[in-house]
C-alpha cells in the first residue's frame, strides 16, 4: 500500500486557504475569487485522483497513516475506497458550486463566510476519507462548527432556533457514537477502521447507527431537518442535503455494516422498516409541503430512506445502487436548492401560494428546474432512476415487500415533484412574481449547469459509478472482508 | 541540638524566585513613584514568573526519577514540575492581562499573585499533610485578598469575604481530616501513611473523607462548589481567570497525588467518591449554567462541570487516568483563562457586567478576540476545535478502562447539555445584531499584552489537538512519578 | 441495417438538442423544420433497417450494443438496439406517421410564441418512442416507456398557463408512473431469478418460473400496458390529455404512444403465453374498454374527446387481438389505426385551426360546405374507423373479431363485445360526422371561420392530411387474412400467432359480414338521430348522466385514492410531524432548562446554605465510606 499525500491535500488545502482568508486583509472580491479558485483546485485534484484510481484493486488507495494519540492507538489515517472516491467527488463539486453561489450573491462579511465554507469543504472531505474512528468522529463533528455559524449568521429569520436544533440533535447522536467509539476502540485495542476487527455488540451497533440515522436523516430522527433546511442560506441547505446528509449513509456503509455484521443482520428488518417509513412518510409530507424548500427537504429525507434500504438490503444490487443514488441525489438536491435560492432571490419567497407562472419568458430557469425535477423524480433513463432501480431490485432480493413499498415511492415522487414544478413554473403568475424578475443570469447558469451536466453524463452512463464502487464490483463480499 | 536536614535548594528554586519577585513587587509600592509603579510591577511579575517557569521546565527535564527532598516534605518529580509549569504559565499570562486590567494597587496585586503562585507551586509538590495544609493556606489567603482587592467595586469585597468564610470551612475540613489520618496512622508523610494504613480503621476512613471534601472544595466540585459562582462573578475578572485555571490545576494535581500515594488501599473508597462527586458536578454545573445570563457566572458553572470531567479521569485512579487528568488540564486551563480574559475586555469596554445580551456583535467588533472566544467555547463543548475534544475522549477512555461504562454515558450526556450554553455565547457574539451600547472607555483600547496572552491560550488549546502525542508523553512521564 | 437503427434512434434526439442549444438564435419556424427533418431522417433510418432485415435469411433479430449502460456485478444492461420484424414495423409506423404529424405541426403551431419548445418536445417524444420500440432489453424498453410518458406530460401541459392543461399533464404522468412501477416490480422478479433483463434470457426464464411468479410478472407488465394504453381501469387520463395541441393528440394519444401497450404484449408474448390467464384477462379488459369507451363517446360534445374515446375503444380491439394471441392482427390494427386515427385528428385539427380553437361540435354544423377537402378526408377516416370495406379498418378490425371467435365460449363473448363495439363505432363516429359537416353553415361557423389565404389550411397541414387519407383508404390492402397475409408472415419469427387464434375462413366471413352490417346499422341510426342535427346528444336522462360522468371513474378514484391520501398527509403533518417529531427535541430542551432553574434556586447567595451543602456533602461521603469500607 503506497502512501500518498494527495488525500491529505484535499482535506487541508481548503483549511489552509480558510486561515489565509481570515488573516489576510483581502477585498471582498479577492476573498471570493480566492475561495472559488481553491474549491476549483479541489475539483482538479479530485479529477487527478479519479484518473489515477485503480478500480480493480482491493483495499485502501491514496492512503496515509501517522500516529496521533499513540498510547491509545489512535492515528491520522486517511485513504479512499472506490465509493469514498465518488463521495469525495460529490463533495468537492457541490462545494465548488455552493461557494460560487455565495460569491455570486455577494454574502456580506465575505472573509468570515468564505473561510467557513472552505473549512466545511475540508471537514466534509475528511469524513469521507478518514480511516480512523476518532479521526472520523473529529471530522464528523468539525462539519458542524462552520455549519452552525453559516446558518446562524447568514440564515433566515428563524435561524437561531434552527441552528440550536440542528446542533443539539446531531450532537446527541454523535456523542452517543463517541461513547461507542471509546468502548469499541479500547475493547479491540485500536481505533483504526482498517485494522479493527468486527464486533457483535448490539449496543455498539445502536450507538453508531443512531448517529447516522440522525444525520441522514431517516424516520423518526428528522426533527432538525425542516427548520434547518428552511432557515439556512440556500447554498448551505444545498450542502446539507446534498453532501452532509450523505455522511450519515456513508457511515452506515463504512462502519456499521462493515464492523457490525451480526447486529446489522439482527436489526436489519428494523432498519429497513425505518428506511421504508422515511421513504413513504417523507414523500407524503413532501406532497403536502407548502413551499419549495419544504418539498425538496422532505424528498431528501425520503431519498435517505431509500439509500438506507439499499444498504441494509445487503445485496450486491442494493449496495451498488445505494452508492450511485448517494451521488445522484447529492447532485440533484444540491442543484435544486441552488435553484430554489435563485427563485427566492427573485420573488423573496418560496411559498407556493405566492409563486407560479415563472416559466413564461424564463426559458433557462424553466428548463433547468424541469430537468432537475424530472431527474429527481427518477424518470426512467435518469441517473436517479438507475440508482433507485438497483436499490429496489436489490431490496426485492431481500424481501418482496420492500420493493413494493419502494415502488410506491416512485409514484409519490412523481406526485410531489410535479406539484413543485407546476407550482413554481406553471399556471397563473403568482403575486410575488414580478414581470421584471429576470431569467437565470450567466453567473447562476455557470453554477447550476455543471451540476446538471454531471447528472446528464451520469444518466448516460450510470454504470460508471454502479460498476466502479467496490473492488471487483462484489459489494457483499467486499463488506464481508471489510474492504481489505 | 536540632538536626537540620539537607536541603535540595534547586528543587524549590521556582518557588524562591516567585517569592523574591513578590517581595520586590511589594516594595515597589513604596519605593517606585506612582507613574512607574504599574510597568515596574508588571515587569517584575513577568520576569519572576518567566524565571520560575524556566526553572520549572528545567526541573522537569532534570527530575526523571522523582524523589523526596527537604526532610521528605516535598516531592521533586515530574508530576510536581509539570503542574508547576502549567501554573506558572498561567501566572505569566495573568501578569500580562493584569497590566491593563488591574484597576489599582498594582504592586499589592502582583505581590499577591506571585505569592499565591508560589504557594501553588509548593502545594503540588507537598509530600506530607503538614506541607499540604500550609501551602494550601498560603495560596488561599493570597487569593482571598486578591478577590477583594477592588474593595470599592460592588461585589468584590463580598466575593472576598464569602471565599474567606467558606474557605475556612474547607480548610477546617482538610485540617481535621489530616488530624484524623495522623491519629490513625501516626504518620504525616504520604508514603508512610500508605505503608501503615488499614482501610478498616474508622478514623482513617473519616479522615480520607474530610480530606477529599477539603480538596473538592478547592477544585470547586459539587456539592462543595457553592462559593464558586458568587466568587468568580464578584472577583476582578483577572483574578477569576487566574483562579479558574491555576487553582484547579493545583487542587487536582495534589488530589491525585495524595490519593495515589497515601491511600492506595482505599482506592475502592475514593474512586467511588470521586465518581459520585464527578456526577454531581456534571449535573449541577451544566444544569445551572443553562439558565445563566451573566457570562462570568455561566463560565463559573462551566468550570464546575469541567471539574466533573476531570474527576471522571481521576476516579479511574489508573496511570491512564493520571495522563488524562494532566492532559485535560492543559487545554482546559488555557481555554478557561482565555475566555475570562476576553470577558474582561468586554467588561472594561462597557463598564458593566457582561451578559449574553450585551455581548451581541462582539465577534464582529473585535475579530481576533471573537474568533478566540468562538474557539474556546467550542473547545469547552468538546467539539474538535481544540484539545478539549481529546481531553474529553481521554477521560472517558480512562473511565471505560476502569470498567465504568456508565460514567462514559454520563459524560457524553453532560457534554450534550453543555453544548446549549456554550453555543449560546457564540450565538451572542456573532448572530445577534450588535445593539447600540454606550461604550464606557470610548473606543476600546488596543490591549496588546492581553491579546498576546489570549493568543497564547488560543495556540495552546488549538495546538493541544494536533500535538497530542508529545503532550501525552509529558503527562505519562509525570504520572509515572506516582506509584501505581 | 443496424446503423439504420442507430440513425433512426438518435436523429430525433439530435434534433431536440439542436433546437434547445440554438435557442433564440434561430427563427421559430426553423425549429419546426429541424424537428421535421430529424424525424424524417429517422424514418429513412427505419426504411434502411427494414430493407436490411428483409435481405437477411434469418429474421429472428439482431442486437447491437453501444455501451454498458447499467451494471452491478453480474447484472448487466447495455444500451442496445434490437432490429427484428416487430421493431422495424414499429419504427416505420412511429417515424413515418410521426414525420407527417410534425410536418403538420409547422402549419398548426405557426404563430405560437413557444414553437421552439414545442418542436424540441416533439423530437424528444419521437426519440423516446423509438427507444421504446428499439430497446434491446426490458430495461431499455422501460426507459423508453418512461421517457414517452415524460414527453407526453410535457406536451399535454404545453400551454402551461392553463390550469386544466397542467392538471391533465400531471394526471397522465402519475397514472403512467403507476404503470412504470408495476413494470419495474415485474422486472425485479425476473432479475431475482436470472439477474438479467435481456429479452432472450427473460423469455427462456418464463418457462421455468413458478406459476405464481410468472403470473406476477405478466400482471406487472399488463399493469404498465394498461396504464400506457388507457385501458380500464387506468383509462381516465386519456380524455383529459386532449388539453394538448391537436397534433400532439394525433401523434401521442392516437397513433403511437397509447398503442405501446399493444406492442409490449406482442413483444413479451412469451411471458404472457406462460401466464395465459393474464393474457386472456388483457383481452377481456380490451373488450370491456372498447364497449365502455364506445358508449361514452356517444355523449361527448368536444370533437377531440369523441375521437379520444374512439381511440380508447380501438386500442381495446388491439388488446383483444393480442390478448387472444392474434399478435399479427393486433399489430395490423395498430398500424391501420395509426393511419386513420391520425387522419381524423389532423382533419379535426384543420377545423379547430380554422375556427380559432373552437372544439364544440354543436357549433360547427355545416362546416363541410366551406371545407370540402377536410370533409372528404374526415369521411375517409370515419369509414376506415367504422370498418367499412374497402377502407383499412375493415381488414384489420374484423380479423381481430374473427380471431377471438376461435377460442370457444370466452372467445365468443369477446367477439360479441367486438361486434357491439363495431355498432357503437358506427354510431358515435357518424354522429360526429353528421353533426359537424352536412347542412347549412351555422351562424357561428360563418362568423369565426377564417381560411388560410382562401385555402382550408397551409400546405404543411394539408399535405400530411392528404397522405394519411390515402393510407387510411388503401393501407388495409396490406393484408387480407383469408387471402394473403404478408404482415403475419413478416412478424412470424418474433410473434407467431397462436393456433388458438387462427380463425377458419368461415369464421372470418361470418364475423366480417356481421361486423360490417352492424357498422352500417350504426351509421344508419346516427343518420336517423342526428342527420337533421336537431340535437347533439341522445335524451335518455339516467343513461346520459352516467355516460357524461364517464361511469364515475374519476369520482371513484378521487374518493378512493386521492382524498384519503391527502387526508393522511394532512393528518400526519398536523397530528404527528409537528406535535411529536418536531416538538420532542424542543420539549426535552425546555425540560432541561426548567431543571436548571431549579438548581439555580439552590444558589441562594447565603453563606449558611453553602456551609450546609458543604457539610451535607461531607457527611454523605463520610457515611458512604463507613458503609462500604
Amino acid at each position: 500500500m503506497t502512501t500518498s499525500s494527495i488525500t491529505s491535500l484535499l482535506i487541508w488545502l481548503p483549511v489552509a486557504a480558510a486561515i489565509a482568508i481570515w488573516i489576510l486583509p483581502l477585498s471582498r472580491y479577492a476573498t471570493g475569487s480566492l475561495a472559488v479558485l481553491v474549491s476549483l483546485v479541489e475539483v482538479g485534484f479530485w479529477i487527478e485522483q479519479a484518473a489515477r484510481f485503480d478500480f480493480g484493486k482491493h483495499g485502501l488507495q491514496f492512503s496515509q497513516d501517522a500516529p496521533w494519540i499513540k498510547d491509545l492507538h489512535v492515528s491520522y489515517h486517511v485513504g479512499e475506497y472506490a465509493f469514498s472516491l465518488w463521495l469525495v467527488g460529490l463533495t468537492v463539486i457541490a462545494m465548488a458550486a455552493c461557494t460560487g453561489y455565495g460569491f455570486w450573491v455577494g454574502r456580506d462579511r465575505p472573509r468570515a463566510y468564505f473561510g467557513l465554507m472552505l473549512l466545511l469543504t475540508g471537514a466534509t472531505v475528511g469524513v469521507f476519507v478518514a480511516q480512523d474512528m476518532l479521526l472520523f468522529y473529529a471530522f464528523f463533528e468539525a462539519m458542524l462548527i462552520p455549519l452552525y455559524i453559516l446558518i446562524g449568521v447568514w440564515g433566515g429569520a428563524g435561524r437561531m432556533g434552527a441552528t440550536i436544533k440542528l446542533l443539539i440533535y446531531t450532537m446527541a447522536g454523535s456523542l452517543i457514537m463517541l461513547a461507542a467509539i471509546v468502548v469499541y476502540g479500547l475493547k479491540v485495542g485500536t481505533f483504526d477502521l482498517v485494522d479493527a476487527p468486527t464486533s457483535t455488540s448490539r449496543w455498539l451497533f445502536l450507538g453508531f447507527m443512531l448517529a447516522f440515522a440522525i444525520k441522514a436523516p431517516i424516520f423518526p430522527f428528522h426533527g432538525w431537518l425542516p427548520d434547518a433546511y428552511r432557515e439556512a442560506p440556500p447554498e448551505v441547505t444545498a450542502v446539507l442535503s446534498g453532501v452532509i446528509a450523505k455522511a450519515g449513509t456513508y457511515g452506515m456503509l463504512r462502519i456499521v455494516l462493515t464492523k457490525f455484521p451480526e447486529p446489522s443482520s439482527y436489526y436489519r428488518t428494523l432498519v429497513l422498516a425505518l428506511g421504508a417509513a422515511a421513504l413513504v412518510y417523507g414523500s407524503v409530507l413532501a406532497f403536502r409541503a407548502a413551499d419549495f424548500r419544504g418539498v425538496v427537504a422532505y424528498s431528501s429525507m425520503a431519498q435517505s430512506g431509500l439509500i438506507t434500504i439499499g444498504l441494509f438490503a445487503g445485496t450486491n444490487l442494493g449496495y451498488d445502487g445505494a452508492v450511485l443514488q448517494m451521488v445522484a441525489h447529492g447532485l440533484v438536491s444540491c442543484a435544486l436548492f441552488l435553484v430554489a435560492g435563485t427563485v427566492e432571490r427573485r420573488t423573496t419567497t418560496g411559498d407556493f401560494l405566492r409563486l407560479g407562472g415563472m416559466a413564461k419568458g424564463r426559458p433557462a430557469l424553466a428548463t433547468l428546474l424541469m430537468t432537475l425535477g424530472i431527474i429527481s423524480l427518477a424518470v426512467p433513463g435518469s441517473a436517479a432512476f438507475a440508482g433507485e432501480f438497483l436499490i429496489l431490485a436489490g431490496s426485492y432480493q431481500r424481501a418482496w415487500w420492500w420493493a413494493v413499498i419502494g415502488a410506491s415511492g416512485i409514484v409519490l415522487a412523481a406526485m410531489y415533484m410535479l406539484r413543485l414544478i407546476s407550482a413554481v413554473l406553471h399556471e397563473a403568475r403568482g403575486p410575488s412574481v414580478q414581470d421584471e424578475a429576470l431569467d437565470l443570469r450567466p453567473g447562476e447558469l455557470a453554477l447550476v449547469v455543471p451540476l446538471v451536466a454531471a447528472l446528464l453524463v451520469l444518466s448516460a452512463w450510470p454504470a460508471g459509478i454502479s460498476h466502479h464502487s467496490f473492488a471487483g464490483d462484489a459489494p457483499v463480499q467486499a463488506v464481508q472482508v471489510q474492504f481489505r | 541540638m536540632i538536626h537540620t536536614p539537607h536541603i535540595d535548594w534547586f528543587s524549590i528554586v521556582p518557588i524562591l524566585v516567585l517569592l523574591g519577585a513578590s517581595f520586590v513587587a511589594l516594595l515597589s509600592a513604596v519605593l517606585v513613584p506612582a507613574a512607574w509603579r504599574r510597568p515596574f510591577a508588571v515587569a517584575v511579575a513577568a520576569a519572576g514568573s518567566t524565571g520560575a517557569l524556566v526553572t520549572a521546565v528545567w526541573l522537569y527535564v532534570d527530575s526523571a526519577n522523582g524523589h523526596l527532598v527537604i526532610a521528605d516534605a516535598f516531592y521533586r518529580d515530574r508530576w510536581t514540575a509539570l503542574s508547576q509549569v502549567i501554573i506558572l504559565a498561567i501566572t505569566l499570562a495573568t501578569a500580562l492581562v493584569g497590566a491593563e486590567h488591574v484597576r489599582a494597587h498594582e504592586s499589592e496585586f502582583y505581590a499577591l499573585l506571585l505569592a499565591s503562585a508560589a504557594g501553588m507551586a509548593f502545594f503540588v509538590g507537598a509530600a506530607n499533610l503538614m506541607t499540604m495544609f500550609l501551602s494550601l493556606e498560603w495560596f488561599s489567603i493570597a487569593l482571598y485578598v486578591m478577590c477583594a482587592i477592588d474593595y470599592d467595586v460592588e461585589g468584590s469585597l463580598e466575593a472576598g469575604l464569602k471565599y474567606l468564610v467558606i474557605g475556612s470551612f474547607g480548610s477546617a475540613a482538610l485540617l481535621f481530616g489530616s488530624a484524623l489520618v495522623y491519629g490513625s496512622t501516626n504518620h504525616i508523610g504520604f508514603a508512610q501513611i500508605a505503608a501503615s494504613a488499614s482501610s478498616h480503621d474508622l478514623l482513617l476512613v473519616l479522615g480520607l473523607a474530610m480530606i477529599i471534601a477539603g480538596l473538592a472544595f478547592k477544585s470547586s466540585s459539587a456539592p462543595f462548589h457553592m462559593w464558586t459562582p458568587d466568587v468568580y462573578q464578584g472577583a476582578p475578572t483577572t483574578v477569576t481567570a487566574f483562579m479558574s485555571s491555576a487553582t484547579k490545576v493545583a487542587a487536582f494535581a495534589l488530589t491525585f497525588r495524595i490519593v495515589r500515594t497515601a491511600f492506595p488501599q482505599e482506592e475502592h473508597l475514593w474512586s467511588w467518591a470521586f465518581a459520585g462527586i464527578a456526577v454531581a458536578s456534571l449535573v449541577v454545573g451544566n444544569l445551572a449554567a443553562l439558565v445563566q445570563k451573566d457570562v462570568k457566572r455561566m463560565l463559573a458553572y462551566s468550570s464546575v462541570s469541567h471539574a466533573g470531567f476531570i474527576l471522571i479521569g481521576l476516579s479511574a485512579g489508573s496511570a491512564l487516568g493520571g495522563r488524562a487528568l494532566m492532559y485535560y488540564l492543559i487545554p482546559y486551563s488555557a481555554m478557561a483563562f482565555g475566555s475570562f480574559a476576553i470577558v474582561a475586555v468586554r467588561e472594561r469596554e462597557l463598564g458593566t457586567a457582561v451578559t449574553l445580551d450585551n455581548l451581541a456583535g462582539f465577534g464582529w467588533e473585535r475579530p481576533f478576540l471573537g474568533v478566540a472566544m468562538w474557539f474556546f467555547m467550542f473547545g469547552f463543548a468538546g467539539l474538535p476545535l481544540g484539545g478539549g475534544f481529546v481531553g474529553k475522549f481521554y477521560v472517558l477512555s480512562a473511565a471505560y478502562d476502569h470498567g465504568w461504562t456508565w460514567l462514559v454515558i454520563v459524560g457524553v450526556i453532560a457534554t450534550l447539555v453543555s453544548l446549549y450554553y456554550y453555543l449560546g455565547v457564540v450565538r451572542a457574539i456573532y448572530m445577534r445584531p450588535s445593539a447600540e451600547l454606550l461604550v464606557a472607555g470610548g473606543s476600546p483600547p488596543r490591549e496588546v499584552l492581553l491579546q498576546i496572552a489570549v493568543g497564547a491560550a488560543f495556540v495552546v488549546s488549538a495546538g493541544s489537538l494536533f500535538a497530542v502525542s508529545p503532550l501525552v508523553t509529558l503527562a505519562r512521564h509525570a504520572a509515572s512519578a506516582l506509584p501505581f | 441495417m443496424i446503423s439504420g437503427a442507430w440513425l433512426c434512434l438518435f436523429a430525433p434526439l439530435a434534433g431536440t438538442l439542436l433546437i434547445l442549444l440554438a435557442g433564440n438564435r434561430i427563427p421559430r419556424v426553423a425549429a419546426g423544420w429541424i424537428s421535421t427533418a430529424s424525424v424524417f431522417v429517422a424514418f429513412a433510418g427505419a426504411i434502411w433497417s427494414f430493407f436490411g432485415l428483409r435481405a437477411q435469411s434469418d429474421r429472428s433479430g439482431y442486437l447491437s450494443t453501444a455501451w454498458t449502460w447499467l451494471q452491478s456485478g453480474s447484472f448487466k444492461v447495455g444500451l442496445t438496439v434490437l432490429v427484428d420484424p416487430l421493431s422495424t414495423m414499429m419504427m416505420l409506423v412511429v417515424a413515418g406517421v410521426g414525420g407527417l404529424i410534425v410536418l403538420y405541426s409547422i402549419g398548426y403551431m405557426d404563430g405560437d410564441d413557444e414553437e421552439r419548445r414545442y418542436f424540441a418536445y416533439m423530437s424528444l417524444f419521437v426519440f423516446s418512442m423509438l427507444m421504446l420500440v428499439e430497446g434491446g432489453n426490458l430495461l431499455l424498453l422501460l426507459v423508453g416507456w418512461g421517457l414517452v410518458g415524460l414527453s407526453s406530460y410535457l406536451l399535454i401541459g404545453f400551454w402551461h398557463e392553463r390550469p386544466s392543461a397542467v392538471a391533465a399533464a400531471k394526471k397522465a404522468f402519475v397514472m403512467n408512473a403507476i404503470g412504470d412501477a408495476t413494470m419495474a416490480l415485474s422486472f425485479f422478479v425476473i432479475i431475482a431469478h436470472s439477474s438479467s433483463l435481456e429479452f432472450g434470457t427473460s423469455f427462456d426464464l418464463a418457462g421455468s418460473l413458478s406459476p405464481t411468479a410468472i403470473n406476477l410478472v405478466a400482471l406487472g407488465l399488463l399493469g404498465g400496458a394498461v396504464a400506457k394504453s388507457a385501458q380500464i381501469p387506468l383509462q381516465t387520463w386519456l380524455p383529459d390529455a386532449m388539453e394538448g395541441p391537436t397534433p400532439v393528440s394525433a401523434l401521442i394519444h392516437a397513433a403511437t404512444m397509447v398503442t405501446a401497450g399493444v406492442y409490449l404484449i406482442a413483444r413479451t408474448h412469451t411471458i404472457f403465453e406462460h401466464a395465459r390467464t393474464v393474457e386472456l384477462a388483457a383481452a377481456g379488459l380490451g373488450a370491456l374498454t372498447l364497449v365502455v369507451a364506445g358508449l361514452i363517446a356517444l355523449v361527448q360534445t368536444d370533437i377531440k374527446r369523441v375521437i379520444a374515446y374512439s381511440t380508447m375503444s380501438q386500442i381495446g380491439y388491439m388488446f383483444l387481438g393480442v390478448g387472444v394471441g392474434a399478435y399479427a392482427n393486433g399489430m395490423f390494427h395498430l398500424m391501420t389505426h395509426a393511419f386513420f386515427k391520425a387522419l381524423l385528428f389532423l382533419a379535426a385539427g384543420v377545423l379547430i385551426h380554422a375556427l380559432g380553437g373552437e372544439q364544440d361540435i354543436r357549433r360547427m354544423r355545416g362546416i363541410g360546405a366551406l371545407m370540402p377537402l377536410t370533409r372528404w378526408a374526415f369521411l375517409a377516416g370515419a369509414l376506415a374507423l367504422v370498418g367499412i370495406p374497402p377502407f383499412s379498418g375493415f381488414f384489420s378490425k374484423d380479423s381481430i373479431i374473427a380471431a377471438a371467435l376461435h377460442d370457444h365460449w370466452y372467445g365468443a363473448l369477446l367477439a360479441i363485445a367486438g361486434l357491439v363495439g363495431a355498432f357503437l363505432t358506427g354510431l358515435y363516429t357518424f354522429r360526429l360526422y353528421f353533426l359537424v359537416f352536412p347542412g347549412e353553415p351555422s351562424a357561428f361557423v360563418r362568423e369565426h371561420l377564417h381560411l388560410h389565404h382562401g385555402k382550408e389550411g397551409p400546405p404543411t397541414m394539408l399535405l400530411p392530411v392528404g397522405i394519411l387519407a390515402l393510407l387510411a383508404v388503401f393501407g388495409g390492402f396490406l393484408q387480407f387474412s383469408p387471402v394473403w397475409h404478408p404482415l403475419t408472415n413478416w412478424l412470424d419469427p418474433v410473434a407467431r400467432t397462436l393456433t388458438a387464434a387462427e380463425p377458419t375462413n368461415r369464421q372470418e366471413a361470418i364475423s366480417s359480414v356481421i361486423a360490417v352490417a352492424l357498422g352500417l346499422g350504426g351509421i344508419g341510426l346516427a343518420w336517423a338521430l342526428y342527420g337533421r342535427g336537431e340535437r347533439a346528444v341522445p335524451h335518455v336522462a339516467a343513461l346520459q348522466r352516467i355516460l357524461e360522468h364517464k361511469f364515475y371513474f374519476d369520482e371513484a378514484y378521487d374518493a378512493l385514492f386521492y382524498k384519503p391520501a391527502a387526508q393522511l398527509a394532512t393528518w400526519l403533518r398536523r397530528d404527528f410531524e409537528e406535535p411529536v417529531v418536531l416538538a420532542t427535541g424542543t420539549d426535552l430542551g425546555e425540560g432541561a432548562l426548567e431543571l436548571g432553574e431549579g438548581v439555580r434556586r439552590l444558589q441562594t447567595g447565603l453563606l449558611r446554605t453553602y456551609v450546609l451543602f458543604l457539610g451535607t456533602g461531607l457527611a454523605i461521603v463520610g457515611v458512604i465510606f463507613l458503609a462500604i469500607r
